[in-house]
């Protein structure tokens, strides 16, 4: 049976009109359930407070509306909207957003720090002063410093950017650990890919609005990607913001997504092929001669043959397309028709500007790293780089640097230790952060074992798949601390929980990151005060390195977080350049100013700048100069390079190291599972992909999404996002197996059963649904929900996925293989 | 005393193109950072776009010509005023009162968008940068002469202004260099230096990273600039015509003459500038950024500024225009008209353009009751019968 999109969104909406009726009572209660701790509002005077989201990593303007009670005077936040002045949302807002008030008013939240008491993840807890909480944690740190052992403190982050970030960073270069741990393994990647072909370690970007074409690999655009309201703004712009012109979109992945749904095509393709796919797209592109020439020959590397000063010649990407990636060859390989490639190709060349994305679905694959290089050659084969509609490069807001450490004795030498996850080692040459070899590290003690950890906005007995099934690894570590403000899982294994505030009641810079081209800096600002006895981390931070005294706490002359946010904006307010959030209209007059060369503030002290920028939001600089080409290409050529020479020399440094590597360049290769020889190595190619679990035995491969409404780990305790019916089944507080028909048929697996899907690493249990869009050999579940920890209604609904997630990792990224696991069905 | 009437329009009205501040000592100026709030604050915006932005009921205010005086500026929307008023009821908006300031400020934001140079085409400046001979003696990203500095440095600047002054500065060096070398002196035109500098942007080198905006020019400060530099000795001053060169003080009508034009007649007429100015004795004068920006927004305001009208044309027009059959042949009221000689006589262009603005609606509801045409009016048209009235109110 074919699926058109039409049958697909009528299919839907059938589906959706049967469940509808039966769900509208349960809504009801569980909502006033939800939100029993937000008593009604009495009467009172409205406010209105601009703040920024911190739901997903989007960075969204919002308005807060409060209404503080005439009789008791308490200050209560009621409503969330779009702040239209933020540049990201324009005053739009998602799902998540909205339900921010269910986070400030969760009534799991935890009021207070807590000192563990029974066993680790006994949930068993006394409340602590903050006192005694910051000086027991003290304490241990001077313990470890004085044993020459400050490198074994880790510090693990999730989604945490601008001052914060900078403090956590600043923390252990003070005390004197390498260990700063990022779980946002999807940011490594694709900073790597930037790395690799254009010498800046930051994640590529896209003018989505001004494009023309859109080849998407994997990226949900239209659910939970990076920004998820910028990227469904700039989705509508590409179909109607320019007159007498429709984008086109065209959506890369196995399985019938909302965003495929959306697209004006969708290319189902085999797990892992992405790359392969790519690769035969520029091979139709080159040898038709659809490449933009110009900009290849002025700015590329690698694309013809090419001799070193020794002598020797060089594979170049032109020889290395024609001749390993022809259509009909990698029709087999991907499943994709070779009519399709064909013409797919020679549409992306010849619509200007185009620009191809590589995103999460072409990405969690072993060869993940190498799928996204061969997709961003696309860009360059196009002249799709540092032009309106093409990749960008996000600019950072000017802010104040933080003045330099000064390191003392312990710090140094804790700095001198190797990090403990092997990052930028044989393990991940590449990688800043290796989380999927911390766990190794953990039950072998090898280089070290770690003494203590602070988690940040970090859950990884939720997120990391080893840690999910054995969350208990992380307690052979004699301390650890979290600062999570809700109960989740990895703070079960804490000794101690100084929860922060919630992200509607604290001061914190928010710079967006891979987003856009234009530097933008939101301010995140209390809508409320503080609920309960929390505080902010920054603040937490503070008092710790002031407790170590010395060198540590030198590093951290003030008073408490928003000394340091205000210091830093003053840079910011002196720039010359940039404004003040404000309207479209506005923004267009400066715009156009700045275009012409001018700038004309709005303010004349950093006391009006900061009452501005509290007023509307946020600053941001909308000038972006396109095709300045020294700044987009830092490698060594000074170009976009199709062979990377970075990676060349990264890889030879290693060979260089010796043993560890097992036998100079061949030896870091087999290391990493690389199979390419010779000049491949460092071109985009495809790698075949590896996967856990041997085929026969589990036939299926296992992908998952982020819905839109469970984007982030932390929102699964939201009862008004569970309400939210799959987009698909129409269905809430469900997370299913989505199952091809004629797969069911097979396993005599009928709709809405209850299914074992079960992989080498674990099982689940599940409904099953069957779902026409999804490929033969796949099955699909939603990630956000299952959660074992973290609130009466996170522990009450869905699946994680990851628990069935094999060890497998993409060796040279550093970054764990989320769909590299095979499954099988089996009814329940 | 023709001066002192004056006096009001230059005070309130001699800079359109301000800086965050005044200098110490001069009136506060028109601000168009608060005319765009206006425009969007009074609702304008309902209707019109200024560079696409905006209504798209009226027509897009940045598109039209941005090159009008004062009074020609409320001379348009005084034609237009009954047809606003339409519209403005048909969209269920209210029409705006504005004060003088706020008129100011709202003329100030119009005027300053056409201040504002489109950015230049970098292959168009690749083209001239080859074509022209810049590149036989200057280099831009390491390809194209030694004889001058490398360009790279200009990569930072947004603004054109940087590079024409760079080139009026060192003009007479250039002149002598291009003689000897036998190259042909190029003549550039319109967005010639725009689209250099935007070359220069694209495929210069080195330094450091980060934009260099500037200041928009303030033009009470080129107009000192002006004098101070002895420009007005050949150009004329405020006032007086220099007679040796041409006068600045007026283009075309709806004409504007942005940065990149003055700098390009700048470069064009240096030879024969430089070779006058050593007749005279004059030192040719070296200017820094910052001055060549406010000399340029200086000679833009200079359109800004009504030429005095008459008042024997302003008496015919308002009788031929039928201002006559409602406020009397001398302007003293009748027929429930006001004395515009009492009302208007003494005010200046700006507060007029706001009379004229706020009382525009009821005007045409009087016009159309009593089966009165709506005069159209040009801004010369305006400026005589201000100078009708003002005699009139003279004669009491």
């Amino acid at each position: 049976m074919k699926l058109t999109r039409r049958g697909f969104l009528g299919w839907t909406g059938a589906v959706a009109a049967a469940a509808a009726g039966a769900q509208t009572v349960r809504a009801i209660g569980d909502l006033q359930a939800a939100t029993y701790e937000a008593e009604l509002p009495p009467r009172g005077i409205e406010g209105w407070v601009a703040s920024v989201c911190q739901q997903c990593p989007g960075g969204c303007g919002i308005l807060v509306r409060t209404i503080t009670g005439v009789e008791d005077g308490v200050k209560r936040a009621v409503k969330i909207e779009g702040n239209p002045h933020h540049p990201i949302s324009r005053g739009s807002i998602c799902p998540k957003g909205l339900a921010g008030l269910q986070a400030l008013y969760d009534p799991d939240r935890l009021r207070g720090p807590l000192k563990r008491t029974g066993g680790r993840g006994q949930g068993q807890w006394q409340p602590v002063s903050w006192d005694e909480a910051i000086a027991t944690v003290v304490q241990h740190l001077q313990g470890l410093r004085a044993r020459g052992e400050a490198h074994t403190l880790l510090l693990m982050a999730g989604q945490v950017r601008g001052l914060m970030q900078s403090l956590l960073l600043r923390f252990l270069d003070a005390y004197g650990s390498p260990n700063y741990l990022s779980t946002a393994s999807g940011c490594e990647a694709a900073q790597q890919t930037l790395l690799l072909t254009q010498g800046i370690a930051a994640p590529i970007a896209s003018d989505l609005e001004n494009s023309a074409y859109i080849l998407s690999f994997g990226a949900g655009l239209l659910e939970a990607g990076w920004s998820p309201v910028r990227q469904a703004r700039a989705y509508g712009h590409l179909r109607q913001g320019t007159p007498g012109r429709r984008g086109r979109l065209v959506q890369v992945e196995p399985r019938l997504s909302v965003t495929a749904a959306k697209a004006d095509e969708w290319i189902p393709v085999r797990p892992g092929t992405d790359g392969a796919l790519a690769l035969a797209m520029a091979h139709v592109i080159v040898s038709e001669g659809l490449f933009d020439r110009e900009f290849v020959e002025a700015w590329t590397f690698g694309f013809e043959d090419w001799r070193d000063p020794a002598g020797t010649t060089h594979l170049g990407f032109r020889s290395l397309v024609l001749n390993d990636y022809r259509p009909e060859a990698v029709s087999a390989v991907t499943g994709v028709p070779i009519q399709t490639i064909v013409r797919v190709a020679r549409e992306f060349a010849a619509t200007r500007p185009a620009v191809a994305l590589a995103e999460r679905g072409a990405g969690f694959y072993t060869n993940g790293l190498y799928n996204r290089l061969a997709i961003h050659a696309l860009n360059a084969l196009v002249g799709s780089i540092e032009i309106p509609g093409g990749t960008v490069i996000q600019r950072r807001p000017p802010l104040t640097p933080l003045p330099p450490v000064t390191r003392d004795a312990a710090a140094v030498r804790g700095l001198a230790a190797p990090r403990i996850d092997g990052a930028g080692t044989s393990n991940s040459p590449l990688a800043s952060s290796a989380l999927p070899w911390l766990p190794e590290a953990l039950r072998t003690g090898s280089p070290y074992r770690p003494n203590a950890l602070f988690l940040c906005y970090a859950n990884p007995a939720y997120s990391v798949p080893e840690f999910v099934r054995s969350p208990d690894l992380l307690d052979r570590i004699p301390l650890i601390v979290s600062f999570s403000p809700f109960p989740d899982e990895t703070s079960r294994h804490a000794d101690l929980i100084l929860p922060d505030h919630t992200y509607l009641e604290r001061w914190q810079d928010d710079p967006i990151e891979a987003t856009w081209g234009p530097a933008v800096l939101g301010l995140r600002q209390p809508a409320i005060p503080p609920r309960h006895q929390t505080r902010h981390t920054g603040d937490v931070l503070i008092q710790i390195a002031q407790g170590l005294g010395g060198a540590v706490a030198a590093a951290f002359p003030w008073k408490d977080f928003g000394e340091v946010l205000k210091g830093s904006l003053r840079d910011v307010a002196g720039t010359q350049r940039g404004l003040i959030m404000t309207t479209p209209f506005e923004e267009a007059r400066q715009r156009r100013q700045a275009d012409a060369g001018f700038w004309l503030p709005t303010y004349k002290t950093f006391d009006e700048f900061w009452s501005q920028v509290a007023e509307r939001g946020g600053w941001w600089d909308p000038a972006y100069s396109f095709g300045d080409r020294e700044r987009a290409f830092r490698t060594a050529s000074g170009k976009f390079e199709f062979f990377s020479q970075t990676l060349r020399q990264r890889l030879e440094t290693l060979a260089r190291r010796g043993p560890a590597s097992g036998g100079g360049l061949e030896g870091v290769l087999r290391a990493l599972d690389i199979r390419a020889r010779g000049d491949r190595v460092f071109l985009p190619h495809h790698e075949a992909p590896r996967f856990v679990g041997d085929e026969k035995e589990f036939p299926l491969h296992l992908i998952m999404s982020k819905p839109m409404s469970l984007a982030s780990t932390r929102t699964a305790n939201h009862a008004w996002l569970a309400e939210i019916p799959d987009v698909r089944t129409s269905r809430p507080w469900e997370i299913a197996v989505e199952i091809n028909p004629e797969t069911a048929h097979k396993l005599g697996v009928k709709d809405g059963d209850e299914v074992w899907l079960e992989s080498p690493a674990g099982r689940l249990r599940l409904r099953a649904r069957l779902y026409q869009g999804i490929a033969p050999e796949v099955v699909h579940v939603p990630f956000g929900s299952g959660h074992g920890a973290g609130g009466r209604f996170a522990e009450a609904w869905g699946a994680n996925p990851n628990r069935l997630v094999g060890g497998e990792a993409d060796r040279l990224a550093g970054t764990p293989a989320l769909f590299a696991t095979r499954v099988r069905i089996t009814k329940a | 005393m023709k001066f002192l009437r004056l006096l009001p329009v230059l005070l309130a009205l001699a800079a359109l193109l301000p800086p965050p501040e005044a200098h110490a000592g001069e009136p506060p100026l028109p601000d168009p950072v608060e005319g765009s709030r206006l425009f969007v604050g009074k609702g304008c915006v309902l209707c019109h776009a200024v560079d696409g932005e905006g209504g798209k009921i009226g027509p897009d205010l940045g598109r039209v010509s941005t090159g009008r005086s004062l009074l020609g500026i409320a001379a348009v929307m005084w034609n237009h005023s009954p047809i606003m008023t339409e519209r403005i009821k048909e969209v269920k908006a209210t029409r705006p009162k504005l004060t003088p300031k706020e008129m100011a400020n709202l003329f100030a934001f119009l005027t300053y968008t056409g201040y504002l140079d489109a950015p230049g085409d970098p292959k168009r400046g690749a083209d001239m940068f080859r074509d022209r001979g810049c590149g036989r003696c200057h280099a831009v990203g390491g390809a194209g002469g030694g004889v001058g500095p490398s360009l790279d440095r200009f990569k930072r600047y947004v603004s054109p202004i940087s590079l024409a002054t760079a080139m009026w500065n060192h003009g007479p060096q250039m002149q002598a260099m291009m003689q000897q070398l036998g190259i042909t002196r190029p003549q550039l035109s319109g967005g010639d230096i725009a689209d250099l500098l935007a070359f220069i942007r694209a495929a210069g080198r080195g330094g450091p990273e980060g934009a260099i905006y500037l200041l928009p020019g303030n033009p009470q400060t080129g107009a000192r600039v002006f004098e101070e530099k002895r420009c007005a000795t050949c150009h004329g001053g405020r006032d007086a015509p220099g007679g040796i060169g041409p006068s600045l003080r007026r283009t075309r009508e709806g004409q504007k003459r942005g940065l990149t034009e003055v700098g390009a007649l700048m470069w064009n007429h240096g030879p024969a500038i430089w070779k006058k100015m050593a007749e005279l004795g004059i030192p040719v004068p070296t200017l820094t950024g910052q001055e060549m920006a406010d000399l340029v927004a200086h000679l833009y305001s200079l359109h800004y500024f009504d030429e005095p009208g008459k008042s024997d044309r302003g008496r015919d027009a308002f009788a031929s225009k039928g201002c006559a059959a409602c406020h009397g042949p001398a302007g003293r009221g009748g027929a429930g008209a006001p004395d515009l000689t009492k009302t208007l006589g003494k005010a200046s262009p700006i507060e007029i353009a706001a009379a004229m603005w706020n009382h525009g609606s009821a005007m045409a509801q009087e016009a159309r009751t009593r089966g009165l045409p709506w005069p159209n009016l040009e801004g010369r048209d305006l400026a005589d019968l201000v100078e009708f009235l003002r005699a009139g109110s003279r004669k009491k």
